[in-house]
């Protein structure tokens, strides 16, 4: 089993960052271009996604 | 001047030092029957970008340390402190509710590499959120080694497990939730 355990934000593992940003940003929040070129840099495609769930869903909700 | 809030916490455990917020911002505390606010003043809405994200994350850690606090989403600011304060007497008791609920727990994510926890694993928390996406439980500090070693041993080839936290509790801020995502509110 892996554990990436939260130490404050240094040296966070991508999956721990992809849940740290998972849950800071509340569905809602339109987040800067720049969120998924960082994002991008360390290929993340599970947090672009999440990224994206949210973004479309907020666009969703905004729309009904 | 806009207000960003990181979290609502006992007041008499608000700690000495805390890291900077968005912006490089000091992190102030406003306190109000009991409750204390964190927040940083902004001349204008800060940028919502990967930095800003991190620091938010950063200053409800510190403060969640050892600590009880209700953690505010990255869209939680209102318009000057008058509103702020208003915010913590309207939903005070939605606040303390919510803050005896989360002593002393943590939050713990979960991911399964075939979609499902262990029920072992899974009866080791208190709760289990409601959300879309890996599995967040709530689990008392005191049962995080527990917790840990029931995934440990529900780890196997075709069913990898992968934990990440401890987290402040930001899936289990109950009634108080709506009040921790408002976003520009006005006095």
């Amino acid at each position: 089993m892996s554990v990436q355990w939260n130490g404050g934000g240094e040296g966070i593992g991508a999956v721990a960052l992809a849940d740290l940003l998972d849950r800071v940003i509340d569905r809602g929040v339109v987040l800067s271009g720049d969120l998924v070129i960082s994002l991008a840099g360390i290929d993340l495609v599970y947090c672009n996604l999440r990224v994206l769930l949210a973004s479309v869903g907020s666009l969703e909700d905004g729309a009904s | 001047m806009t207000v960003h809030l990181y979290g609502v916490m006992w007041a008499q455990q608000v700690p000495d030092v805390l890291p900077p917020g968005l912006e490089e911002a000091p992190v102030g505390s406003l306190r109000e029957g009991g409750l204390a606010a964190l927040f940083t003043e902004h001349e204008r809405p800060p940028e919502l970008d990967m930095a800003a994200a991190q620091q938010h994350g950063r200053v409800v850690d510190a403060a969640a340390r050892d600590r009880a606090v209700l953690p505010a989403r990255l869209n939680a600011m209102v318009e000057g402190e008058p509103a702020l304060r208003g915010l913590l007497e309207a939903r005070g008791p939605a606040f303390r509710r919510d803050l005896e609920d989360v002593e002393g727990k943590v939050e713990v994510v979960v991911h399964a590499e075939d979609g499902t926890v262990p029920a072992e694993i899974a009866a080791l928390s208190c709760a289990r959120a409601t959300a879309d996406g890996p599995a967040a439980y709530l689990v008392r500090r005191s049962a995080l080694e527990a917790f840990l070693a029931a995934a440990a041993r529900m780890d196997h080839p075709g069913h990898r497990l992968l934990v990440t936290g401890p987290w402040p509790p930001y899936s289990f801020v109950g009634g108080a939730g709506e009040a921790l995502t408002a976003e520009r509110r006005t006095a």
